[in-house]
C-alpha cells in the first residue's frame, strides 16, 4: 500500500472539537462557530459581490447550510475549507449580477499569451512604495472594483488564493478543479488587476 | 532569428510563469532560469515588480465591519436552530 492510502483521512483541525460539540447536540456552539467565521465570509462575500447586501446574503445562505449539512461532514477535509465550498458554490449559483458588475464580462483571453509591458513605462509608484504608503481608500475602492469586473471563475481563484489565503491545493478541492488551471487562472486575473492598476496615480497629484 | 527577437520569446515564456515564481511553486532548475534572466531584463523586472506588488496589495485590503443588520439575521437564525 503506498504512504497516501495509509494517511488517515480524518483531518483534527482547529475547530474539529467545536465541529464534533455542536453535532453531538451542543447548538449553543454553533454560535461560537458562526462568531469565528462571520467576519471573513462576510469580506469574501463582499469581494465577490462587490456590495454589502449581496455579501449579508452569502452570509447567510452558507450558515443555513452550515447548519443543515454539518451532520453529514466527515473531516475529510479542515472545516474552513469545507466552509467556502459551500460559500463558493452559492456563489456560483447566484445569477444575480452585482449592480456594479459591467455589462458585459471582461474577456481575459488575452492573457493568455501575454508579453511582458513596454519597458518604456517605468515601475509605477504604487508598485515601489511600500503596502501601507499607497493603500489607502481610494486605491482599495479601485482594487475592488477591478476585482467585481473579473469574471467569476478567475475572480474566485484570486480571492481565495490572494486574499483568504489559500493554497493552490485546497483551491483546487475547493472548486473542483485541477491544481494547474487554479495556476492559469490566478495568473490571468492577477495580469487583469495589475492592467487596471496601470495607470493608478494616487490622490497625491 | 534575431537576438531582440529571441529575447522577446524568452520574456513571453518567463511571463506566463512569473505567478508561480513568485508564489514559490516553481522547481529549483526553472527558478534560477528565471532569476538569471531577470538579471539582464529591464522589462522582465517591471513585470515581476507590479505583479507582485499587486499581489500583495490584494491581500492587504483592510475588513470591512460586518453590518448589524447582519449579525441581528444570524442571531434570529442561531435561535431558531434549536
Ligand atoms: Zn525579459
Amino acid at each position: 500500500m503506498s504512504p497516501v492510502n495509509q494517511i488517515s483521512s480524518t483531518v483534527k483541525d482547529e475547530d474539529y472539537d467545536l465541529v464534533n460539540a455542536i453535532k453531538s447536540g451542543d447548538k449553543e456552539k454553533f454560535r461560537d462557530l458562526v462568531n469565528k467565521y462571520e467576519q471573513r465570509l462576510f469580506n469574501f462575500g463582499f469581494k465577490m459581490c462587490g456590495n454589502p447586501d449581496d455579501a449579508e446574503d452569502l452570509v447567510q445562505e452558507t450558515f443555513i447550510n452550515v447548519f443543515r449539512y454539518l451532520e453529514g461532514f466527515r473531516h475529510e477535509a479542515k472545516f474552513r475549507n469545507w466552509l467556502y465550498k459551500i460559500a463558493t458554490s452559492i456563489c456560483l449559483k447566484t445569477k444575480r449580477k452585482s449592480k456594479f458588475a459591467p455589462e458585459q464580462e471582461v474577456s481575459l483571453d488575452e492573457y493568455a499569451e501575454r508579453e511582458p509591458a513596454d519597458s518604456s513605462s517605468s515601475t509605477p509608484d504604487w508598485a515601489v512604495l511600500p503596502v501601507d504608503k499607497v493603500l489607502n481608500d481610494e486605491l482599495s475602492g479601485v482594487i475592488r472594483n477591478a476585482i467585481v469586473t473579473l469574471p467569476k471563475n478567475y475572480r474566485l481563484v484570486v480571492v481565495l488564493r490572494d486574499m483568504e489565503g489559500f493554497t493552490t491545493e485546497e483551491t483546487a478541492k475547493i472548486l473542483e478543479i485541477t491544481p494547474a488551471n487554479v495556476k492559469v487562472r490566478l495568473h490571468r486575473a492577477r495580469l487583469y488587476l495589475r492592467d487596471q492598476l496601470k495607470d493608478y496615480k494616487g490622490e497625491a497629484e | 532569428m534575431s537576438e531582440k527577437q529571441h529575447m522577446d520569446e524568452h520574456c513571453k515564456e518567463l511571463c506566463n510563469r512569473l505567478s508561480e515564481y513568485i508564489d514559490g511553486e516553481i522547481d529549483d532548475a526553472d527558478c534560477e532560469k528565471i532569476a538569471a534572466h531577470l538579471k539582464g531584463c529591464e522589462k522582465c523586472i517591471t513585470h515581476i515588480e507590479t505583479l507582485k506588488k499587486t499581489k500583495e496589495l490584494c491581500s492587504h485590503l483592510k475588513d470591512k465591519k460586518v453590518p448589524e443588520t447582519l449579525s441581528a439575521k444570524l442571531d434570529d437564525f442561531i435561535r431558531g436552530c434549536k
